[in-house]
């Protein structure tokens, strides 16, 4: 190579033909690691659904319906919260109460399907949704709320260990995600497991949902846990998942055989362990299970372990 | 990209088949960290994802992904300790643009196979400034022409150039050293 004018060599480069390219061509030819490709295909397709039926009537009532849908579910979950009286402003023993209905399956459904037509209401609208459960704009709005609350706030409405430990029993018991957070106890929810691969090289794609506020707040790992206790692989987050809930992190290999029964449950910076955890193996396939809060306790120090969090 | 928001997941699978591994070097070399790039890889595809239905024909496909790609790095580089503003500050009349490794800053071993040239070519593109390697890579990995580059960077086609004309520059002459 000879050194000349920048601006030739600026169009020598562009031209395709420098010396630059071929040798950058030769660089090793990095690719995603195949779980992130799983975990992404995978959310594609969930999310993905016709918009319209195929023929031109469906084009035509599609939207007109999909608003009074909305309308209506609306109009119901206001008549809802109006029948029990809970506000945003509750008092903290009526905490556990708005848990029940924020989990209720629902008015989970109702938040979902609000959730899914965000983009054709008026955002404000949403915003004043006080049952939905935490996604889309009612999610935003307890995020919000939950960044104002100071540390002292949140001591004052955190339950009890007792109430704590029977709020886990009665969550897992119902299988609803976020009845101990709605309770006061910040910890993450596992809400899917899969698992693939072969014997001795695992790759679990793990669901995850949170109330999370940044850093302060946030769902650090998820984890696979022999069924004695041992720590079989960890996936440390690197960064709180505010607007993007549930979400899903693949990690791996998990030495396993396909029978071997695992727990894989997620941690929260915050409040540890004792979310909804899942048990399964690869070949009988994961499910939501009740997990001691104790269990495994001490693996919360052992490595691996986030060393900060990025936003 | 089209096909895909009108709810045909297999568009989706085309489009991430096609852009996965250039979308991923570009961030595992941008940011360094490869950790931190499958974080952001995600996200990007995530936040494709969620925003699909509100996807119009405004620009190449390969340039709203990487638009999109340049601005989840700029939140990651704000939320960073080192902020974006200096790690993007490329006035080629400040001081911060003669940091690169020159030939002088080089080790001067003599490395004359093709892996080695890959290897110093890399290191030195590490060198570069945030600014200069993106466009770098920008041009390599998305085939992006200057203007799409401004597009995808959200800067003026000239301030595209200048880095990408330092960019280059500054590679061959720390090329020179191992020829």
């Amino acid at each position: 190579m000879t050194t000349s004018d920048p601006n030739r060599l600026l169009e020598e480069y562009l031209s395709g033909q420098s010396k630059l390219s071929r040798i950058y061509r030769r660089a090793p030819a990095d690719e995603p690691p195949p779980h992130l490709d799983r975990a992404l295909l995978d959310a594609a397709r969930t999310v993905s659904r016709p918009r319209y039926a195929g023929s031109p009537f469906a084009s035509h009532w599609y939207v007109p319906a999909s608003l009074a849908a909305v309308l209506v579910l609306i109009v119901g979950i206001y008549m809802f919260s109006g029948e029990r009286g809970a506000g945003p402003g509750l008092a903290p023993e009526a905490v556990p109460q708005a848990g029940k209905i924020a989990a209720s399956p629902r008015a989970e459904r109702a938040g979902r399907a609000i959730a899914e037509k965000k983009e054709e209401v008026a955002p404000g609208r949403l915003a004043d949704e006080p049952a939905a459960p935490p996604v889309g704009a009612a999610f935003r709005e307890e995020r919000e709320a939950g960044r104002t609350a100071s540390a002292e706030q949140s001591k004052a409405v955190a339950p009890s260990a007792a109430a704590r430990d029977a709020g886990v029993a009665e969550a897992v018991k119902r299988k609803e995600p976020h009845a101990l957070a709605a309770a006061g106890v910040a910890v993450a929810d596992v809400v899917s497991v899969k698992a693939s691969g072969a014997s001795g090289a695992y790759y679990f794609d793990v669901g995850v949902r949170s109330i999370e506020t940044g850093c302060r707040q946030y769902a650090d790992w998820w984890e696979v846990v022999s069924e004695e206790g041992r720590l079989l692989y960890r996936r440390v987050l690197l960064h709180s998942h505010v607007d993007e809930q549930p979400f899903v992190r693949g990690g791996g290999p998990v030495a396993i055989r396909p029978s071997t029964v695992v727990w894989v449950r997620a941690h929260m910076n915050a409040g540890g362990y004792g979310g909804v955890a899942f048990k399964g193996s690869p070949q009988s396939g994961f499910r939501a299970a009740p997990l001691p809060r104790d269990f495994a306790a001490g693996l919360a120090t052992v490595p691996p372990l986030p060393d900060g969090c990025a936003f | 990209m089209l096909a895909y928001r009108d709810g045909d997941s297999r568009a989706f699978e085309s489009l991430y088949t096609r852009h996965k591994a250039p979308l991923y070097r570009y961030l595992v070399r941008q940011c360094r960290e490869p950790a931190v790039a499958e974080e952001l890889f995600q996200d990007v595809w995530m936040n494709l994802i969620r925003a699909r239905t509100r996807y119009e024909v405004q620009a190449r496909f390969t340039t709203y992904l990487y638009r999109m790609a340049h601005n989840r790095l700029i939140d990651h580089y704000r939320r960073g300790r080192s902020g974006v503003s200096s790690l993007y500050d490329d006035d080629p009349d400040d001081p911060l643009m003669e940091r690169i490794a020159g030939p002088d800053a080089m080790q001067p071993d003599v490395q004359t196979d093709r892996a080695r040239d890959v290897q110093r070519l890399l290191a030195l593109l590490a060198e570069l400034p945030e600014a200069q390697r993106e466009a770098f890579l920008l041009r390599e990995e998305a085939g992006l022409t200057l203007e799409q580059i401004a597009e995808a960077t959200g800067v003026p086609p000239e301030t595209t150039k200048s880095r990408l004309r330092y960019a280059v520059a500054k590679l061959r002459q720390g090329m020179e050293t191992g020829d």
